[in-house]
């Protein structure tokens, strides 16, 4: 078996790569492959608490790379779908306890374990990120249509770009988009970012009280099959990920009323 | 005014000091608010008890006995600065069933003892505990047998064990003063452990040669030291062996690492432990605060938590399955005990409240997490 | 009044275009890993060699970067007026 080594990241902190990464991660699993998580924001570890499994945490993936346990060992099986697992993240050691050849090794040892193997990197674009970024092949970019958010992105993509003989292609997750206010021109639009990041788009999650919800439960929301606006986007974002054609959701057509019609025709530049 | 004074090893136990009372009536209220509230951490706890000046007849003796039984203490040495308190608390004595264990030699010191000389030593442990919760084998996918605690609706309640016995030791056992200016704990320690340690030594026990780690906050004990070296105690004499018949107590039965000198036998840390936070400790484990989720500690010994318990604790590290956990607040992510694993319920099936202070040991080679006071 | 203000107001006021503004002219500088005054002395240098040739319309000359894909480009535009002798 030769998996797909896939990371998550961000640059910047707080835009919803972890999130993204259970979803995801649950979505894929729920179609039928299997999937590894990895979480290597070593130190700040939350993946396993937004998969609902930190109370099954024995060893982590520093207790891995120390050779103080088996891989097989470290692999939390998720309580819903068997095959699924977390390798979590040491939440009492930093950044520095792993290099990036060891990454690129236990991410070798996983490919051969899994269909999927989904990194979980760390904010920021330093040792850890470095480390997340050394045995991937493919790259998921979050971003938030926000300017610090995008401009980190940006960054981001830079470093993938200087590595494209490792990372073959990387793909733009735009969260929490927030129609209305797109309509009302006060935040950027999905297109808005596209054109100032010139990147292929994966998906498009929109704003969301149903990701707090699910994050407290411990039950990613692309797990429930009801049609929750943010769960049915990454549902979706799986799917393209398995090379599957999903028509993006038209969040601009939401709310595109009379009124917005009747400014068109005054103001074609406006809307 | 009286504090509870920690004296670090375990074998050493708890010195409750109410010799600021004034009255018998004082010393009951006093020990009411202070024990009252935390019943369980003394179980199993070897308790001393520092009467002080009161002057008290045999009867009050009895009434003070039968007053902090029933609060879970039993006090192992009764300390009294009052000659009549002194004849009062021998009197009681003989008034127990276990009276014809007394000698006559073993008893004669009593009348000649200075300040502070242990008029006798008592130990009654009683022990009746109800498992509220049990632990059963779950399917993980680590090697480790799993194990989740869930709250069983049929609490057993039920006396385990229970045994009661006096033992009389020497009435003078004196005492030796060891000072450490540093608490050393483990390098793990992230934050450096400033205990500010006042040593003293109970000589009646068998290791002097053992350091241990007194919290300085609590002036009890800075009596009790000046006093000691007034009376001009310097070494402890040769204790004589407890009475054949008497089993050891519990606690002793854990391997201790300060058998080596220079290591504590305790650490306590008075400080909350945040998440990433990694304490290991080759003895007991004392932690006069909370551990949040995310941080862990991991002792050799016992772990005992005067706070909540919300991370991991590990206690008998070193595969002790004696080991145990307790704590004020017992809401852990996970427990483990020498090579036994315990988890908490998955959130979804509701969370387990804690009820009052619990202790988790093995039984049976399961963790088992039971409370005090049966409801 | 305010009504028909709102609707033929310029699409550049706006925080959405406002953004998008910034954040093209950010990024251009960010990836080219460009110092502030650089753009500036660059163009008081070209403007000194082309008027050394020519007069030049100095109000509308046009100097800036725009956004080709992941790559900028550089943008002159000076109107000449005539040629010098």
């Amino acid at each position: 078996m030769t998996g797909r080594v896939i990371v998550v990241t961000s640059g910047k902190g707080g835009v919803g790569k972890t999130t993204a990464s259970a979803n995801i991660g649950l979505a894929l699993a729920a179609s039928g492959p299997s999937v590894a998580l990895v979480d290597m924001d070593i130190g700040l570890r939350n993946l396993d608490i937004l998969m609902g499994l930190e109370n099954r945490v024995v060893y982590n993936l520093v207790d891995v790379v120390e050779e103080k346990c088996k891989l097989r060992q470290a692999l939390v099986k998720d309580k819903r779908l068997p095959n699924l697992n977390l390798l979590p993240a040491a939440q009492t050691r930093d950044k520095t306890a792993v290099n990036a050849d060891q990454m690129k090794k236990l991410t070798e040892e996983l490919k051969g374990m899994f269909d999927y193997v989904l990194i979980d990197s760390p904010a920021g674009i330093e040792s850890g990120f470095q480390n997340a970024i050394a045995g991937a092949e493919e790259a998921v970019v979050i971003c938030t249509p926000e300017m610090s958010a995008v401009r980190d992105a940006d960054r981001v993509i830079g470093l993938l770009e200087a590595r494209k003989d490792e990372i073959s292609q990387y793909r733009l997750i735009i969260n929490r988009i927030r129609p209305h206010m797109v309509k009302s021109n006060d935040m950027m639009s999905v297109q808005d970012v596209l054109e100032i990041l010139s990147v292929k788009l994966l998906g498009v999650v929109p704003e969301d009280d149903q990701v707090i919800v699910s994050t407290n439960k411990g039950e990613p929301l692309s797990g429930s099959s009801d049609n929750q606006k943010a769960g049915q986007a990454y549902r979706n974002i799986a799917k393209r990920l398995q090379g599957e054609e999903v028509p993006f959701l038209n969040l601009d057509a939401m709310d595109a009323t009379w009124f917005t019609k009747v400014v068109k025709f005054f103001n074609p530049a406006r809307v | 005014m009286s504090k509870i004074a920690i004296i670090s090893q375990a074998e050493q136990g708890v010195l409750i000091d109410i010799s600021g009372c004034q009255s018998l009536a004082e010393a009951k209220q006093y020990l009411t608010s202070t024990l009252q509230v935390s019943s369980q951490f003394w179980e199993g706890l070897i308790v001393d008890l520092n009467l002080g000046p009161l002057v008290l007849t045999p009867e009050q003796v009895s009434e003070i006995q039968t007053f902090v039984a029933e609060l879970g203490v039993h006090p192992r040495q009764i300390f009294s600065l009052s000659p009549i308190t002194r004849a009062s608390l021998v009197q009681a004595l003989k008034a127990t069933e276990l009276e014809a264990a007394l000698t006559a030699s073993e008893l004669g010191p009593v009348a000649d003892a200075v300040e502070f000389s242990p008029t006798r030593v008592i130990r009654q442990s009683e022990q009746t505990r109800s498992d509220v919760l049990t632990a059963q084998a779950a399917a993980g996918t680590t090697d480790v047998a799993v194990m989740e605690v869930v709250n069983t609706a049929e609490s057993v309640t039920g006396t385990l064990a229970s045994c009661s016995q006096v033992e009389i030791e020497e009435s003078l056992p004196g005492f030796t003063v060891v000072s450490f200016s540093e608490c050393k704990a483990e390098a793990a320690v992230p934050n450096a452990v400033r205990a500010e340690v006042l040593g003293t030594g109970f000589g009646g026990n068998q290791q002097t040669e053992a350091g241990f780690a007194v919290n300085s906050i609590l002036p009890a004990s800075k009596i009790l030291q000046t006093r000691l070296i007034a009376a001009g105690i310097e070494q402890p004499p040769v204790p004589p062996k407890p009475a054949p018949e008497a089993p050891k107590p519990k606690l002793a039965q854990a391997p201790v690492a300060s058998q080596k000198p220079g290591t504590p036998a305790v650490l306590m840390m008075k400080q909350t432990l945040r998440s990433g936070q990694h304490v290991s400790h080759k003895g007991h484990l004392v932690i006069i605060g909370d551990v949040n989720p995310g941080a862990e500690i991991v002792a050799d010994g016992d772990i005992t938590i005067w706070g909540a318990l919300r991370g991991m604790a590990h206690a008998g590290a070193n595969g002790n399955t004696n080991a145990e956990i307790r704590a004020l607040k017992f809401e852990p992510l996970q427990l483990r005990i020498a090579n036994a694993i315990a988890r908490s319920p998955d959130r979804s099936k509701g969370h387990i409240v804690s009820s009052g202070p619990e202790t988790a040991r093995i039984v049976e080679g399961k963790i088992r997490i039971a409370a005090s006071d049966p409801e | 009044m305010q009504l028909l203000d709102w609707l033929f107001r310029k699409s550049s006021d706006d925080a959405r275009s406002k953004a998008k503004d910034r954040m093209k002219q950010m990024l251009i500088h960010d990836r080219l890993e460009l110092p502030p005054d650089r753009l500036s002395s660059l163009e008081e240098e070209l403007v000194a060699v082309v008027c050394r040739y020519f007069d030049i319309d100095r109000d509308t000359t046009r100097f800036d970067l725009q956004q080709y894909e992941r790559k900028a480009a550089l943008i002159a535009n000076f109107p000449l007026v005539r040629s010098k002798t």
